[in-house]
């Protein structure tokens, strides 16, 4: 198999597994979760300091990882803006997974607002990661606007509701020529193999190995189908038919009974 | 007679405290109990100060100061 790393930014990745660091049970689930994926880049919330809380998490992650902080829990582009600036100061990246969502109850992305905010991120020279619907003209817009990945939503945040439009999906594939990720809405690694396998260039997920009864052996399973769905696309699948196309030759057998 | 306590509105609560210098740096430096070094940014009234500035920025009571730092998130 050829040399099949990622490029981000300039940057080799050998791992095309983006992972959350939120709602794991305790920091060394999180760190060995975080090893046995595989990742290489790590998403973070920006958070106001809170010194009566055992607010220890920064200090507790391993830093051999690339920080990529978000806005999560932003609604407006004012609100996503000011928390990009403080990302980056607080981590000395120019990276951003920009993330505006427009409800509380299924945290969907609003596009209006994210599109504005790119804009104005773009302009700013933020490296923009954007989170947002899965609509293939929204997705190429943000690509053209310069954001560095694309990253449509599968089902919504933390559903593990799987893929639920894979037509659209394969639009956005088609359509847009640079990296595109998934993020959000990964319930089972066959998500994540699946993902791969229509040509993604990789998968941020969260929920679905902190919640799983066993992180770090549900992180790894994500490892193995994010590497399976790779290879297999990069190996070209064969042609679908209605009909059986049969695989050993009738030629040589025993005569008819 | 009663005294008024002076203090900042440091994310959302009441940070009593009496500066000789109103200065970001000095404020930080009480609020984080020395320990500046953490990775932390700070906006005041929504604008990002940039730590080479903390030094130079003056702060007021009603100024409304954001202190962040990185959290576990997806």
């Amino acid at each position: 198999m050829r040399k099949d790393n990622l490029i981000i930014d300039g940057k080799k990745f050998q791992s095309r597994l983006i992972m959350g660091t939120a709602l794991y049970p305790n920091l060394k689930v999180l760190n060995d979760s975080l090893e046995s994926s595989g990742t290489e880049i790590i998403t973070l919330a920006i958070r106001r300091l809170n010194l009566t809380a055992d607010d220890n998490f920064f200090d507790g992650i391993k830093k051999k990882y690339f920080f990529l902080p978000n806005t999560a829990g932003c609604f407006t582009k004012k609100e996503a803006i000011l928390t990009a600036e403080l990302a980056r100061e607080s981590l000395k990246t120019d990276w951003l997974k920009l993330e505006l969502i427009s409800d509380e109850e299924m945290l969907l992305p609003d596009p209006i607002e994210l599109f504005d905010a790119c804009k104005e991120l773009v302009k700013r020279k933020f490296k923009i990661f954007a989170y947002c619907s899965d609509d293939p003209i929204l997705c190429k817009r943000l690509e053209d606007l310069g954001c560095l990945i694309v990253m449509p939503l599968i089902s919504p945040i933390g559903s593990g509701l799987g893929i639920r439009n894979q037509h659209n999906l394969e639009i956005i594939r088609n359509i847009c020529k640079g990296l595109v990720f998934v993020d959000a809405g990964v319930g089972k690694p066959s998500d994540a193999a699946k993902i791969m396998e229509l040509g993604f260039d990789g998968v941020l997920l969260n929920s679905s190995v902190a919640r799983s009864f066993n992180p770090v052996e549900m992180a790894e399973a994500m490892k193995l189908a994010i590497i399976s769905g790779r290879k297999g696309f990069l190996s070209g699948f064969i042609e679908k038919s209605k009909q059986a196309v049969k695989s050993t030759t009738f030629s040589g057998k025993i005569s008819n009974f | 007679m009663f005294s008024k306590k002076k203090g900042y509105n440091i994310n959302g609560d009441f940070f009593l405290c009496n500066l000789q210098e109103p200065f970001l740096d000095k404020l930080l430096v009480k609020f984080l109990n020395n320990n500046i070094n953490i990775n932390v940014a700070v906006a005041v009234n929504s604008v990002l100060i940039q730590r080479s500035e903390w030094k130079k920025k003056k702060i007021c009571f009603n100024d409304k100061i954001e202190v962040v730092r990185p959290f576990n998130g997806g």
